[in-house]
């Protein structure tokens, strides 16, 4: 080869190599931008996401059948067996990690995720409260940010509710404060 | 035609003094389990008892691919990365998927780390010959055929990565040995200047694990100590800093000095970008540097739709959140977690010292690469940092040239049998699952 046709060969393959950088740079920004854009199911981005959830529900879990009573308790039992009731997996932040006796509220809000099945004009939400460490002023319910009631007592207190709509998602708040209390079992129904 | 002595061959020496080294650390490795069941008075298997927690882990993924998180079991299998994966399979499928998946991984790992200790001498043995590092005082020169010192140091590097302590995850079904063999690859491919196949290697690595990554500072820093040795900038091409204001010590001239300084410096940065940028193998080195990890990441994205979960995966893992670096270390070191994170602490500490004297001893891309790679799992977390040191090469570097300071003979082989009884201790430890490994 003469030593032109060297060059030019030269500045093929550099142009080749060229190519190959740009290709690889392009690639590496389009998985940026799926970075920034997962698409992900909801539980999915709840739990490994944004940590708005505390227990990892499974795929599709945070969807809920109105009228099912679930036990705030882990799946396991103290001797690590699976529990054969409806567990409330759809707990998010603020309680406490051990959960044998129920959820213990461990922080100024708690909260819990919903997604119900069905759509209602009203409802009820039920919770069995096992125990409570309060002042007078009681701990206030919320769902969806709207104020549903109070409670300063243990045992069972049910609360009406304004309508919610089928697939989305309703967040039932704790406002605890400076109160703790221990919840066993909690069911969101329609009227 | 003259008859080539393969025998006489440097690579042949080093080849075998490796086997016999290789060989006694897997006889006393088939001893401790011997010793083990006695002790505990089980019998368990050879394969079972090297391969328990992620080697099981490994094993499914193995056998079925990856999976979707179960309702019970937020642990997605795909905080694991894929290639050592990938390689077992295709092992296995030679074996017709006859062979135990365990056996698969442990000689996949076996066969990883014996080239890994191939090179790995040889890069040290030519760095030591190597003209620019010869030009240092604290640089040592011996000639390859002198058969005794390449025994010595064959014998001690052996010994090392294979039988120092917490090898033994080279020897299970883990991806600590492929990681180290393509780190190792790395850093030999940087020293016979290729550095293409450097960035090869470093794409394979980052798809054996998230690390690998970090293999681009290393790059870097080889391509800058390449590029000021083979530009070798005069100062006195620079009239701002002409060497009679360099040398002066007048502190009237001190600001203009700095400033000169400081020119200068960003003169020799701006050139190597330019160099970088204008020589197209520089560039696609580095670009390929991370291919291996954005490859699974692209696969995640269509597998669960996060290209991000091997990250997001680990809040399954680790839940308690501190103050990076600083934060976890503290939490560690002074005792406010578990007691062996204590230790992991002091560990770190200690790892973080021995990346010191690499940079000491001229080592500035390994000691780059160490730090960067240890800073990275105490950004959340102290735990498993032991398993994460050690299985980042570069630390076993940092070990053998140290022992490799010291002249006394009887205190090298000291050292060596008092890191091989550690090894062994924690051999048992590592077949009775002992939580001080995690």
């Amino acid at each position: 080869m003469d030593k032109d046709t060297n060059r030019a060969w030269a500045m093929q393959h550099k142009g080749i190599i060229y190519a190959a950088c740009l290709i690889l740079v392009l690639f590496y920004l389009i998985n940026m931008w799926w970075l920034l854009t997962p698409n992900v199911e909801i539980e999915y981005k709840m739990y490994y996401i944004t940590h708005e959830l505390s227990d990892w529900p499974g795929y599709g879990n945070l969807s809920y059948t109105l009228g099912t009573t679930e036990i705030c308790t882990g799946r396991w039992d103290k001797d690590g067996k699976l529990v054969d009731y409806p567990v409330c997996m759809r707990k998010g932040t603020g309680w406490e990690k051990n959960q044998n006796e129920g959820s213990k509220s461990c922080d100024k809000e708690s909260f819990i995720y919903y997604i119900p099945k069905e759509s209602s004009d009203s409802g009820t939400l039920t919770i069995q409260v096992k125990d409570i460490w309060c002042n007078n002023e009681g701990i206030n319910v919320y769902i969806n940010n709207k104020k549903i009631g109070t409670f300063n007592t243990s045992g069972l207190h049910k609360f009406t509710i304004e309508g919610y709509k089928k697939e989305e998602l309703l967040c039932v708040k704790f406002d605890t404060g400076s109160n703790e209390f221990l919840l066993w079992s909690i069911c969101l129904d329609n009227f | 035609m003259e008859r080539v002595d393969i025998r006489k061959s440097p690579n042949y020496k080093i080849f075998m003094c490796l086997v016999v080294t290789f060989i006694l650390s897997r006889l006393l490795m088939a001893i401790m389990v011997l010793v083990y069941n006695n002790v505990m008075g089980t019998e368990h298997s050879f394969a079972y008892l090297m391969n328990p927690w992620d080697a099981k882990r490994y094993q499914f993924i193995i056998e079925n691919g990856y999976t979707y998180p179960l309702d019970t079991d937020p642990q997605a299998n795909w905080a694991f990365f894929p290639l050592y994966v990938i390689i077992c399979q295709l092992v296995k499928l030679l074996t017709f998927w006859k062979l135990d998946t365990f056996w698969v991984g442990m000689i996949v790992s076996n066969i990883c780390i014996f080239v890994g200790a191939f090179f790995g001498i040889k890069y040290i043995f030519n760095r030591n010959n190597n003209d620019l590092y010869n030009q240092y005082h604290t640089a040592q020169v011996h000639n390859i055929s002198d058969n005794n010192w390449v025994s010595e140091n064959v014998i001690i590097w052996g010994s090392l990565l294979f039988a120092a302590p917490y090898m033994f995850y080279c020897s299970s079904t883990y991806t600590e040995a492929m990681f180290i063999m393509f780190i190792v690859l790395f850093f030999y491919f940087c020293q016979q200047k290729k550095y293409v196949l450097a960035g090869c290697m470093s794409a394979a690595a980052s798809a054996t694990r998230i690390v690998g990554c970090m293999l681009v500072f290393a790059l870097i820093v080889e391509l800058y100590l390449d590029y000021v040795k083979s530009k070798t900038i005069a100062v006195t091409e620079f009239p701002f800093a002409s060497k009679s204001i360099l040398k002066s010590s007048s502190t009237s001239t001190l600001k203009y000095k700095i400033t000169a300084l400081l020119k200068y410096k960003f003169y020799r940065i701006k050139n190597f970008l330019y160099e970088i940028f204008t020589t197209p193998k520089y560039l696609i080195a580095i670009l390929l540097c991370p291919l291996g990890t954005f490859l699974y990441m692209t696969f995640l994205r269509f597998f669960c739709g996060d290209a991000f979960a091997f990250k997001h995966v680990q809040i399954a893992w680790r839940e308690e959140s501190y103050v990076p670096v600083i934060g976890v270390l503290w939490k560690a070191c002074t005792g406010q977690i578990e007691p062996r994170y204590t230790y992991m602490g002091w560990f770190c500490i200690g790892a973080f010292l021995v990346y010191g004297y690499m940079i000491s001893r001229k080592y500035y891309s390994m000691a780059v690469f160490g730090i960067v790679s240890l800073l990275v799992p105490l950004t959340s977390h102290v735990m498993s940092t032991c398993r994460f040191t050690v299985g980042s090469y570069v630390f076993l570097v940092g070990i053998y040239e140290l022992i490799n300071k010291i002249k006394n003979k009887f205190l090298v082989c000291l050292i060596i049998v008092l890191l091989v009884l550690i090894e062994l201790y924690l051999l048992f430890l590592w077949y009775n699952s002992d939580c001080w490994l995690m």
